[in-house]
């Protein structure tokens, strides 16, 4: 379909609040979704790569880093005495079962299947988001022989339907989900929120990102009258607050905090920091169980993982520059998307890495707090974030996610079954959005799309 | 991109060396090398049986000296790994089965004598120790426990290692009836050990002369054949021999931060590998390998990765045992030297390997892809 060069560029402009408009040079370098550190791979390894330029220290401590984001922890005691400790209860046994090939984890699909890359938060009704007084922060649905697993969590779909403006009818589905055989008691009357492992490259970048610059497109009272309020979240439970920027509610400041809460709560992995297994008292009290170490990962390891997370490179869009793609880019920017999922930010001068150090790039996300409304809400307050706020997440690798991972789950918790289901869960702060996407042409639709798959 | 320049560029024969020489090489040793691996893993099967029909300390001695050969035999097909062949997991090959590690001893049988847990104690939750099922439990969901392959039947047959000068001493008691569960233990032992020969089978015959194989498919597709061929030394010798094992070990200095922890043949586990290497380099059976087909394009190139090769092997051949004593020692200690060198001479080999592969238009990644 034609489009004339000139329209193009108008829609293009019409993008994101305060962003600069793309330049007419736009798409070779906007497929730079990792800036100059970018990689150039699509296949089912995209999301397992080392930024380019590493230098040859940084690329064997990435190796180290990979074995062990990789490899299972193992129950304690073992020979391999480094490798133990897992539990004794946990989600996962190693951080690529939930991030497998670096990627993105997914619901459980089938009664029974644990490990895939899911967690549940929990927490009393009325504690305003406080640990459940018997089964902690979140369920374990695993635990070593010899221990009862908390749970066994099982996800209802309900179907959610609508329609577009042009008639097309559309079906969604959201989780109800339900907790049996609980092995430590009644769970009572809880509030839960689900949540899936998103694909781990970028990290590095995210991490460089100063807090200014986050700061600076904070929003929070809506001044600029465009329905968007996003705010930074402030994280304060140790020391002077620290700007959140990692997890679905953007609760942990930095990749070693994200690394090492992953370790404790889903793997049982104790750390200098958090230097007892993750058990609620009455747990502790009935639980015996062998500990691989104290703490059971060293602080020379948690920096190789944080490392690796930081390393791991983006790989280059896909289809830049295409017709289709191209429209559905200008399609996205103009329908407001870009307000929350910014298509550029820059890093400072202070990231470990050498490379990525003044870096700009294109990850589609402010990495701040908006209000998502009632259908993503899980009316649980977590950290600094409410029940109806969710950090916009990076858009980058969401159309490499079935490459690499086999599944098109996406959401924080795995509801939507490919993208454009995602994009119809959107309210809040992001109606008016997800409004300009219902009332679009078929044919628009479709090239949204492909502008989100090829990224 | 690549394939197309191939193409045209080995149209014309150069030298005396063709490509299709060399690949035609390589499926040869390849089907060889397989097939070795599996007549040793039946060598110790059989010895297997012997134990379990006969529980002596000497029949224990003789699967263990069994396994050490066919793990030798196994360790010189590593180098076709890498390379989308029917060994690696994303083409549904076996790998997973056969070489996961760490080996999870405490899922198989935990320490403490009284335990009713582990697949070999609980026999409520494991009623059935049946090859489908420990599949099925290996490596469940995402990567889950590993109970199968060459570390597990390591396990069992060494038992765990808690000595800093020697390998693991399980007793053959272990085995023995009156010994709680040493039936269990029989019935498990053969039955990872039987999954091992199935699995290898499965791998061998893929290699074999074939019309519709991996084989088959291998030939006919000489571009990619020639990148498989170089993907497969390049990686296992710099991102696994010298970066995932022996970085690790270097760095952490952890005893039984290492392969084949329960034997402490670690180190041989790098001769076999590199072994494998070499042959592929090298060629064998009067076939040319890799380095002759690179001298045809770029002679200081094949001579660059020759004397890599050279130096690797002296390295890996310095290596000393046991391992992990080695990686513990201080950092003036000659052992510990030899093993730094020995990292260093796998890294450069590697980047010599990519190198050569350039020096054919070829382009190698620096991790295994998927």
């Amino acid at each position: 379909m034609p489009l004339g060069l000139a329209a193009l560029l108008l829609a293009i402009g019409a993008g994101g609040v305060g962003d600069p408009p793309e330049s007419a040079s736009a798409p070779a370098a906007m497929a730079q979704l990792g800036g100059p550190v970018s990689v150039q791979e699509d296949g089912p390894g995209a999301f397992g790569l080392p930024l380019p330029r590493l230098s040859a220290d940084d690329r064997r401590a990435f190796s180290v880093g990979n074995a062990l984001f990789r490899d299972n922890w193992i129950i304690a005691p073992a020979s391999a005495a480094a490798r133990d400790g897992l539990g004794p209860l946990f989600n996962a046994n190693s951080c690529s079962a939930c991030h497998q090939d670096d990627g993105r984890g997914r619901p459980p699909l089938a009664k029974g299947e644990v490990g895939m890359g899911m967690v549940v938060f929990v927490s009393p009704h009325d504690a305003d988001g406080a640990p459940h007084p018997v089964y902690g922060k979140q369920f374990q649905d695993q635990a070593v022989p010899g221990v009862a697993s908390e749970v066994s969590i099982t996800l209802q779909p309900e179907v959610v339907r609508g329609t577009y403006a042009d008639g097309q009818p559309w079906e969604l589905v959201r989780w109800r989900p339900s907790f049996d055989a609980p092995a430590y008691g009644t769970v009572g009357d809880v509030r839960t929120s689900v949540r899936i492992g998103p694909q781990v490259i970028g990290g590095g970048l995210l991490e460089a990102v100063t807090d200014e610059t986050i700061l600076q497109r904070e929003d929070p009272d809506d001044r600029d009258g465009d329905g968007i309020s996003g705010r930074a979240s402030r994280v304060s439970s140790s020391g002077p607050s620290r700007i959140g920027r990692f997890g679905w509610k953007a609760s942990q400041p930095t990749l070693e905090d994200q690394v090492l809460a992953a370790l404790h709560e889903d793997i049982g992995i104790t750390s200098e920091r958090h230097p007892r297994e993750s058990l609620s008292d009455p747990q502790r009290a009935s639980i015996t169980a062998a500990s691989g170490g104290e703490p059971e990962i060293d602080q020379l390891r948690v920096s190789r993982l944080t490392h690796y997370c930081r390393t791991l490179a983006v790989p280059v869009q896909r289809d830049a520059g295409t017709p289709l793609v191209e429209r559905g880019r200008a399609l996205f920017a103009q329908a407001g998307c870009t307000a929350c999922h910014a298509h550029t930010l820059s890093t400072g001068l202070t990231s470990p890495v050498q490379a990525l150090r003044g870096v700009t790039f294109h990850p589609y996300t402010d990495l701040l707090l908006h209000d998502m409304g009632e259908g993503l809400a899980d009316d649980r307050r977590d950290g600094d974030a409410s029940g109806r706020e969710w950090r916009t997440p990076p858009l980058w690798g969401i159309g490499l996610v079935e490459t690499v991972n086999g599944h098109t789950r996406f959401l924080h918790d795995g509801r939507a079954r490919g993208l454009e289901e995602a994009v119809l869960w959107h309210a809040g702060e992001a109606q008016r959005a997800r409004d300009a996407f219902v009332n679009m042409s078929a044919q628009d639709r479709a090239a949204l799309l492909a502008f989100l798959r090829s990224l | 991109m690549f394939p197309a320049t191939l193409c045209i560029a080995f149209a014309i024969q150069i030298g005396t060396v063709t490509p299709q020489q060399v690949v035609n090489g390589y499926v040869i040793e390849a089907a060889a090398a397989y097939e070795r691996s599996c007549a040793s893993a039946s060598t110790l099967l059989a010895t297997v049986r012997e134990l379990c029909r006969a529980p002596t300390p000497e029949h224990l001695e003789t699967a263990r000296a069994a396994w050490c050969r066919a793990r030798a035999d196994y360790g010189l097909t590593e180098v076709y790994r890498y390379g989308d062949g029917p060994i690696d997991a994303r083409r549904g090959g076996v790998e997973t089965f056969v070489n996961a590690w760490p080996a999870d001893e405490a899922y198989i049988e935990p320490e403490t004598a009284d335990a009713r847990t582990g697949i070999i104690a609980d026999r409520a939750r494991y009623p059935l120790l049946a090859r489908a099922v420990l599949r099925e439990h290996n490596q469940r969901g995402g990567e889950t426990n590993v109970c199968t392959g060459w570390h597990a039947i390591e396990f069992m047959l060494w038992g765990r290692d808690a000595s800093e000068t020697g390998p693991g001493s399980r007793p053959a008691s272990d085995f023995v009836d009156g010994t709680p569960n040493a039936d269990r233990r029989r019935e498990f032992l053969l039955e990872i050990t039987t999954l091992l020969c199935e699995d290898l089978a499965k791998v061998s015959d893929a290699w074999k002369p074939g019309t519709d194989n991996h084989r088959a498919r291998f030939v006919a597709n000489q571009p990619r054949a020639l990148r498989s061929m170089f993907i497969g030394p390049a990686l296992l010798a710099s991102y696994e021999m010298a970066g995932e094992r022996l970085t690790v070990a270097l760095e952490t200095r952890d005893q039984e931060e290492e392969t084949s922890c329960f034997s402490d043949t670690t180190d041989a586990d790098f001769k076999a590998d590199l072994g494998g290497i070499e042959r592929v380099l090298r060629g064998t059976n009067g076939q040319p390998g890799l380095i002759d087909l690179v001298r045809t394009r770029n002679a200081a190139q094949a001579d660059a990765l020759a004397d890599a090769l050279a130096n690797a092997v002296s390295a890996v051949q310095a290596m000393p045992h046991p391992f992990d004593a080695a990686v513990r020692a201080s950092d003036e200690t000659a052992q510990r030297k030899a093993m730094v060198a020995a990292q260093q001479a796998l890294e450069r080999l590697g980047a010599q390997v990519s190198a050569s592969a350039k020096a054919l238009d070829i382009e190698l990644p620096t991790e295994p892809r998927g």
